[in-house]
């Protein structure tokens, strides 16, 4: 144990600990959000090119129309509030994709990708602005680096634990092992996402509403997503919240993403 | 590697530390699977829906 809050203390020496642009939320890095960055323009790219673009010309315009607006108002945001530096991590791309999933994604600097199977639920552009500010907002928030910081002491944990059992016989061992990986699955792996998602809402309907667009509509755009039932999975198996918990935050949200929204 | 070269620059800090060299094989060994190679399956991307 005490190895485990010696390697925490130095990590945090090391790396420092920077907090979440408007939620405050303090996370830790121990990997810098350009190396992910870089990892992502390639990843992306890859993708992108094994995926043949949507045929709808509208919305493909519509994406990146609201992509490079949403784009925008988080930049300025930025500028003013001591988050310049982090500006040159970010490579703004926004993407139609045609394929049926009703689905989106984000990869870290900013390189969004909207399925064109979803366009029936976000309905138009409001509700293709709240697909988008919650994907920008995991680059914003450097999710991917703060993952891959958390699997790496999570890593660190299975190989003390494997070092402590390692006199054991070696059914002990692969039994510890076993557990240890399924206690840090549901412990701390999938909570550490649903706060990712929790946070992505939160800032994203932020940033709806820095664009001009009316953030209570985030919420019509879940029900759709409820309605559409693509996420039945009980929330402590998932990585996502359950869309009942995740329209009860945003409306908890409400009053203060409505301070950034000028009519 | 960025770690890597932090941690050996950071060498002093280290010595309160009980066996380093155990701790640096266990950060070589985290850093060696980041996303590409996908044997982790760590993802860099963020979906909307799972
Ligand atoms: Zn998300």
């Amino acid at each position: 144990m005490k190895k485990l809050v010696s390697l925490v203390l130095l990590a945090c020496i090391l790396a420092a600990c920077s907090s979440v642009m408007l939620t405050g939320r303090k996370q830790l890095l121990l990997v810098p959000d350009s190396d992910v960055v870089a990892m992502s323009l390639q990843s992306y790219k890859q993708f992108v090119d094994s995926v043949p673009p949507s045929t709808d010309k509208v919305n493909t315009a519509l994406v990146k129309k609201v992509g490079a607006k949403m784009a925008s108002v988080v930049e300025t945001y930025m500028k003013a509030n001591g988050y310049e530096a982090d500006i040159a991590n970010l490579a703004w791309e926004f993407n139609l994709l045609k394929d049926k999933q009703v689905n989106a994604f984000c990869m870290p600097g900013g390189k969004v990708a909207v399925f064109d199977g979803i366009l029936p639920i976000t309905k138009d552009e409001t509700g293709l602005a709240v697909v988008m500010g919650h994907e920008i907002a995991h680059a914003i928030a450097k999710h991917s680096a703060e993952r891959m910081s958390t699997q790496m002491l999570s890593q660190y944990g299975a190989s003390l634990a494997g070092l402590l059992v390692s006199k054991k016989s070696e059914i002990t061992r692969a039994g510890v092992n076993t557990l240890y990986g399924l206690g840090s699955q549901y412990a701390v792996m999938l909570p550490y996402s649903r706060k990712h998602e929790y946070e992505a809402d939160q800032m994203g309907l932020i940033f709806l509403a820095m664009a001009g667009y009316d953030p209570s509509k985030a919420v019509a755009f879940w029900e759709r997503m409820a309605a559409n039932g693509a996420n039945n999975t009980a929330e402590f198996m998932s990585t996502h919240p359950s869309d009942a918990n995740r329209i009860a935050k945003l409306n908890a949200l409400m009053p203060e993403a409505m301070k950034y929204y000028k009519k | 590697m960025t770690l890597i070269r932090q941690l050996t620059e950071n060498k002093k800090n280290l010595h309160s530390i009980p066996n380093e060299g155990f701790l640096i094989i266990v950060f070589a060994k985290a850093i060696s699977c980041s996303p590409s190679s996908d044997g982790l399956g760590v993802s860099l991307s963020y979906n909307l829906s799972p």
